[in-house]
């Protein structure tokens, strides 16, 4: 019987990228790793009836904006607007990973939305590193205005 | 002419994570390859080392209006940087091409996933814009 992984990697292959494959604990579950636009993204898949995927990539997040507490709220925010895409800030508050879920469809539901869901999976993680950035510069540049207000001419 | 001349354009592929086909003959060098199920191509002629163009091709569907297709397109032509657009009437076809002139290829490869880019989003706006009618 031929495994979800396998017949993953092969969509993917048949796409035109390369994959690696490693199975996750127990052998029922395996992580598929590909790049696409620069980004690697991790495919998760878990045998099952039904199967049940994710998709996942990281962004690292600038050492001049990792406030870990204010980029916490950010990302939830983001997760807010943006729907069903999942955010995790790692707990050094150097990168996230953003995460979509897709339960409960099969192998041929999943392959048809693909690179939609790799789509959303992407834009959900610039909208978010945006956020994170536009807070930091804003919040820089409110910094500047307030010691120049204080220091006075 | 150096028949490994498109070489460094493989590696900038294999870099993306993409799989690539040759397909060379007596005028021209070509890579074949696929990036998100889309298909494109490189093409280097012998006869004019320097020149080099990266492209995809794709159907319109039935009915698109000729008109209409060419407004996009002369659109896209004045908006879009680096990439030419054009209606290849014969197949039916539209086409996004990338042509450089370059003194060797590896010149483009750290710029690669840039161009790529630009192709994807001139394909993708170009259906966007005739599907909103």
């Amino acid at each position: 019987m031929t495994l979800l992984r396998e017949e993953l990697a092969r969509f993917i292959q048949i796409e035109g990228h390369r994959v690696e494959v490693a199975p996750v604990g127990d052998g029922a579950a395996a992580e598929l790793l590909f790049r696409s636009r620069g980004y690697v993204f991790s495919v998760g898949a878990r045998e099952g009836e039904p199967p049940h995927f994710a998709i996942a990539t990281a962004y690292e997040i600038p050492p001049w904006a990792r406030e870990r507490a204010q980029n916490a709220v950010t990302l939830q925010d983001v997760a807010n607007d943006v729907g069903d895409v999942h955010f995790v800030l790692a707990p050094n508050g150097k990168n996230f990973v953003v995460r979509l879920d897709c339960a409960g469809a099969s192998l041929q539901e999943f392959q048809r939305d693909f690179w939609t869901s790799v789509a959303r999976v992407r834009e959900a993680g610039v909208a978010a590193l945006e956020r994170i950035l536009d807070r930091s510069e804003s919040r820089a540049a409110a910094n500047k205005f307030i010691k120049s207000l204080t220091r006075g001419d | 002419m150096d028949s490994d001349r498109l070489a460094p354009l493989e590696l900038a592929l294999e870099e993306e994570g993409l799989f690539s086909t040759r397909d060379d003959d007596d005028e021209a060098l070509r890579v074949a390859f696929k990036s998100e199920g889309d298909r494109y191509f490189i093409v280097s002629y012998r006869d004019d080392p320097n020149f080099v163009m990266i492209g995809s091709g794709w159907s319109l569907p039935e009915g698109a209006e000729r008109e209409r297709v060419m407004r996009i397109i002369n659109a896209l032509n004045a908006r879009k940087k680096f990439v030419k657009s054009a209606l290849w009437e014969e197949e039916n076809d539209v086409l996004f091409t990338i042509e450089l002139c370059v003194v060797t290829p590896e010149e483009i490869r750290p710029h690669f996933g840039r161009l790529l880019d630009v192709l994807r989003d001139s394909a993708s706006e170009f259906f966007a814009e005739l599907r909103a009618g």
